[in-house]
């Protein structure tokens, strides 16, 4: 709430960036692969799975990792591992959707509301503050509960979680802009405003943007798996994470790997998306106060 | 007036509008609940009679901006009104369980604090050592993850793999002292090592950019001692973005509540929300999400008053 001023930093390459130049491109390189290994398994996780992730077998339940089911199997003796491959889809697809849609309602609202300014700003910006005022989990786990459980109802929840914060970061980084010579000369020339906001200002701030949609992403993952954990996401028997965490947890003192798998795959794809938005935004620790 | 007190009444009164206009979008969001109350109560196989009578009772049958009017009034004069799926008043149901999460909030807060600014600042000022990368990359970890994944990882290994602590935490703070305490420690570790993490990261930042500034070079050209100008200069500045965070992390915690509660069947506020969004309790529903707000709320205003205690520059918008 109280540090987001987003810095306008001019384009011109620092002596310290060429310096660090190989050190970016390593911090650039390991999240980026971790991301795309995922995507690929978002891709083909479930043609490659060797078992049914969602077809019951009990006979064979809780058994421990071994060569035939290397992540071991679950309360219903279906192969975590399998469910681990087939999960990755999901998750990835609506978190993508939630963010895409959250940021870019969030950041037009912010754009316009920044760049016109009086009394449109002044109301925008208040709804923007009430539907701050709920933690994100909060407001989520309220709006899928009004539209019903689904996957369109998912991503529509938690992209009207993203849309304050986006607006507002979208807004403070096209303040300092708006007066600048370039948008007088556009002004002058006869543009309307969505031009100006969208083919003028626009591309002069996707730079924070883009590290603004990889941190919302991030957040993402974060509550579509909490939901899927608290049982309003994602509904049985498909394979998501955070569903098979909570199935799981009653029996993690007999069976620990049914937990232990799909809570290192939620946790490695988080953390190499904040890796992302951290190599890409730059300074470090910047991005503390964002999610808070 | 005194400008700080008259920050703070501003911010109050900002505070009173906000929960307002929090309070009519939880209304409104719960009123858009499928289900019908008075089936809720009486069950399916209720008369049309019947139902109609408890309509009246409850004032169902009254436009929407009646009954947001009449809860509106009971919340200010302390009746939430009452549970349907308990059939008693919302503040006895609340009450227990609202003293349990304030026992693990608070026993968050006491973990997460005193180990987030020492560690951030022993980072800070053995920057680039071994120990800092060791513990600042660690904490990107440990801010990224998500409640229920780092607690399941710490029920693994410390109840299922080493067997010291137990696995779930079901009698709150009921149990006597010693087992309610054991029980506490894990769910206490998942609440907080989110916060533990945040806390850490913006000490180390705001300690090396203290550490960096002029007035503290000139402090230590003047010759004053390490610990001095350790304690007496770097400390109190860096403190400042620091306490605001501390502040904003106990409005998350109200957040992460609902899942570390749910992961170790804690009987807190976070626990029996879910149990009312699954049970169609709106007036239950509609007190909790409302005293998180408010909670959370709270919070953010003295996260900035206290930035605003500790750097007078931040004038009030």
């Amino acid at each position: 709430m109280t540090t987001e001023t987003a810095q306008v930093q001019p384009r011109a390459a620092s002596p310290s960036a060429t310096r660090s130049h190989r050190w970016l491109n390593r911090k650039l390189a390991i999240p980026l692969s971790v991301i795309t290994l995922y995507a690929l398994l978002a891709i083909f996780g479930e043609s490659v799975a060797p078992y049914s992730p969602t077809a019951f077998n009990t006979p064979i339940a809780l058994k421990p990792p071994s060569w035939l089911h290397p992540f071991g199997t679950d309360g219903y003796g279906r192969d975590v591992f399998s469910r681990v491959l087939a999960g990755a889809r999901s998750i990835l697809l609506l978190s993508a959707g939630a963010t895409v849609f959250g940021v870019g309602v969030g950041c037009s609202i912010g754009l316009i509301s920044g760049y016109r300014g009086g009394v449109i700003d002044e109301i925008l910006m208040r709804v923007v503050d009430i539907l701050l005022a709920l933690p994100g989990l909060l407001l989520a786990l309220l709006i899928l509960t009004s539209l019903g459980p689904s996957p369109i109802n998912l991503v529509v929840s938690i992209a009207v979680v993203f849309v304050p914060k986006s607006a507002r970061i979208a807004r403070s980084a096209v303040l300092p802009l708006r007066r600048l010579g370039y948008v007088d000369a556009a002004r002058l020339r006869g543009a309307r405003w969505p031009a100006i906001v969208f083919r003028e200002l626009l591309p002069n701030v996707v730079g924070e943007l883009g590290v603004e949609a990889c941190l919302r992403f991030a957040y993402a993952l974060l509550l579509i798996s909490s939901l899927g954990f608290l049982g309003f996401g994602i509904q049985p028997p498909a394979p998501d994470w955070g569903l098979m965490i909570s199935e799981a947890r009653n029996y993690v003192t007999i069976a620990p790997w049914a937990v232990l798998f799909p809570a290192l795959a939620i946790g490695i794809i988080v953390v190499a998306v904040n890796g992302l938005a951290d190599a890409m935004g730059g300074k470090r620790g910047d991005n503390v106060t964002r999610y808070l | 007036m005194n400008p700080l007190l008259r920050f703070i009444l501003r911010r109050l009164a900002m505070l009173v509008a906000t929960l307002f206009a929090v309070s009519v979008l939880i209304f409104t969001i719960t009123q858009l609940l499928p289900g019908d109350v008075a089936t809720m109560i009486l069950g399916l196989q209720a008369t049309p009679q019947d139902l109609a009578t408890i309509r009246q009772q409850l004032g169902l049958d009254r436009p929407a901006i009646v009954q947001f009017g009449r809860w509106l009034g009971g919340i200010l004069q302390g009746d939430l009104g009452i549970s349907t799926r308990f059939q008693r008043p919302v503040v006895d149901v609340i009450g227990p369980a609202l003293k349990n999460s304030a026992v693990l909030t608070a026993a968050g807060v006491l973990f997460a604090v005193p180990f987030g600014l020492t560690l951030g600042l022993i980072c800070a000022i053995r920057r680039d050592s071994a120990f800092d990368r060791v513990v600042s990359s660690t904490s990107v970890f440990a801010a990224a993850m998500p409640e229920f994944v780092t607690g399941g990882l710490l029920v693994i290994v410390f109840s299922t793999w080493l067997g010291w602590l137990p696995p779930f935490a079901g009698t709150g703070s009921g149990a006597s002292l010693s087992k309610a305490i054991t029980e506490l420690i894990l769910p206490v570790m998942a609440l907080s090592f989110v916060i533990l993490a945040y806390i850490l990261r913006m000490m180390r930042a705001s300690t090396i950019e203290v550490l960096e500034s002029s007035f503290v070079k000139a402090a230590i050209l003047k010759g004053l001692s390490k610990r001095r100008v350790l304690f007496f200069h770097v400390l109190p500045v860096a403190l400042g973005p620091t306490l605001s965070v501390i502040a904003l992390s106990i409005g998350w915690m109200a957040g992460g509540l609902v899942i570390v509660e749910s992961l170790f069947g804690y009987p807190g506020l976070g626990r029996l929300l879910v149990f009312v969004i699954r049970n169609r309790d709106v007036p239950l529903l509609q007190a909790i999400a409302l005293i998180i707000a408010a909670v959370y709320a709270l919070a953010n205003l003295a996260a900035d008053v206290a930035q605003r205690l500790i750097d007078p520059r931040v004038a009030p918008k």
